[in-house]
């Protein structure tokens, strides 16, 4: 039995399909990530998991229950930490987790020690009894962390947890996804639209964009699946043109793009072929202003698959979402 | 009837919620006292002040005016604050309707805790009335207070 198995789930707004026919299977115990740009249907998705949206279509199976038959059984099975902060902020830490301990139908005797647990956890105990409204976005992530634990539940999911935050509260909060899958055997799903995230987290990750799953592997293995290292070149006077055309009857270039302002080429054994194309270049009378070699990254791969990177379609997106999370109260 | 338990103390513990959080936010208990007592203020010196004063016989629509000037500032600055605690109240909203308890179970706890708070406030009101030399009769109370349930059950 998987821990979620979806099939063929579609949800569709009128005409918008905001997800597309999805059908996955995630493993007990695994981190499993969905990356994608926002609007690709990654919440969505997540919603129809927790359920908070009935599908259009298709089904979902949470530990075997089926989501939309019972949902109030699913729900005791999930946690949930929401992209949005959903923190009472004039309650303290342990208010907080005592009214989710109440309408989650937890047994009064338990709370004690299950509110002690979760806190000691993320590391919180000395804040307990301090309004929420006092902690800072860090800390109040975390204990949306430990909130969404306190009922035990077998499966966590994260939206975008890092979102806004500083790169030393990131790592924290890494290093607490990974303590729970280790220690605890949680299956964790994340959504996310950063790449060093789902590389260095998740055990598989899906890749996502307009509702659809266009990928779905190892990061490893969707970064060998491009087949090479990636070489991104830059001209003078805008003879990209005329370099691609010099370079089209090369066989040992697997593959060749133009992407804003560069051409991109995948190529094996990088670091041997720049000589080579630095001559081609010159034999054309093309100058070349800037190469650049790496091994394939997540957006590199996410750029094969839907001509465009997730950094370009998160650039503003993202300037957005911060302010309207300052906003909220994060800081 | 473990269920029913569970719902019971679903509703005691939103309820529980709205108190601690009336009783935490000292200012705005003073700020809804405010209007009520600026009001007060205001009409029960209207009545006075154009007798008193000496020289000049001071219109009574003009001399109200400040007070009710006061009333609609305060006013304003409780709806907008109101407002943006709303807004933010949304979030937590999300997080209880992702539990598996009962939706009607949710709005009871809320209603009753509202309904709690605006009746603490409206005591309040009248002890500072009463405390102006306003006469109150009792019996008028009843209808009030049931005026005020079924109001910030409304909203809720």
């Amino acid at each position: 039995m998987y821990a979620i198995e979806t099939n063929t789930l579609t949800k569709r707004y009128g005409e918008f399909e905001a997800v597309d026919e999805v059908s996955i299977k995630v493993n007990h115990g695994e981190v499993f990530g969905l990356l994608g740009p926002n609007g690709a249907g990654k919440t969505t998705l997540i919603s129809m998991l927790v359920t908070t949206r009935k599908p259009t279509s298709g089904d979902a199976k949470i530990n075997g229950i089926n989501v939309v038959k019972n949902p109030d059984e699913t729900r005791n099975n999930v946690g949930i930490v929401f992209q949005d902060p959903s923190l009472d902020e004039e309650l303290t830490a342990y208010e907080n987790l005592e009214l989710h301990a109440a309408i989650y139908g937890i047994p009064k005797k338990d709370w004690n020690k299950r509110i002690n647990e979760v806190i000691e956890m993320v590391e919180l105990k000395d804040r307990l009894h301090h309004v929420v409204k006092t902690f800072s976005g860090g800390m109040r992530r975390r204990l949306e962390i430990a909130r969404g634990l306190m009922h035990s539940p077998s499966i966590l999911f994260l939206d975008e947890p890092t979102l806004g935050l500083d790169p030393q509260t990131r790592e924290h909060v890494w290093s607490y996804i990974k303590k729970l899958q280790k220690k605890k055997g949680i299956t964790v799903v994340l959504t996310t639209h950063y790449m060093d995230e789902a590389d260095s987290l998740c055990d598989r990750i899906a890749i996502m964009d307009h509702g659809k799953i266009i990928a779905l592997d190892k990061s490893s293995n969707l970064k060998n699946s491009l087949g090479g290292d990636v070489i991104e070149i830059e001209t003078k006077d805008n003879k990209l043109e005329n370099l691609k055309k010099a370079l089209k009857k090369q066989s040992w270039i697997k593959d060749m793009k133009d992407h804003d302002g560069k051409l991109i080429l995948r190529v094996e054994l990088g670091e041997r072929k720049i000589p080579e194309l630095m001559s081609i270049a010159q034999k054309n009378h093309i100058v070349v202003s800037s190469v650049n070699l790496h091994k394939p990254t997540l957006d590199d791969v996410f750029l094969h698959y839907t001509g465009k990177t997730i950094r370009e379609t998160e650039s503003n997106k993202e300037s957005m979402r911060i302010r309207r999370r300052a906003w909220g109260g994060h800081r | 009837m473990a269920g029913l338990r569970h719902e019971l103390t679903a509703i005691y513990y939103m309820w529980k919620r709205d108190l601690i959080r009336f009783f935490r936010a000292k200012s705005r208990i003073i700020g809804s006292l405010g209007m009520p007592f600026f009001l007060l203020a205001a009409l029960g010196m209207g009545f006075n002040m154009p007798v008193s004063v000496s020289g000049n016989s001071v219109n009574y629509l003009q001399f109200i005016t400040p007070g009710i000037l006061a009333m609609v500032l305060l006013f304003g600055s409780v709806f907008s604050g109101v407002n943006v605690i709303v807004d933010r109240q949304f979030g937590f909203l999300k997080e209880t309707l992702v539990a598996p308890v009962r939706r009607e179970s949710i709005i009871i706890g809320k209603s009753l805790g509202g309904a709690t708070t605006a009746i603490i406030q409206g005591i309040l009101m009248l002890i500072i009335a009463l405390s102006m030399g306003v006469n109150v009769n009792l019996i008028v109370l009843f209808p009030i207070f049931l005026l005020m349930i079924l109001i910030s059950m409304a909203f809720v």
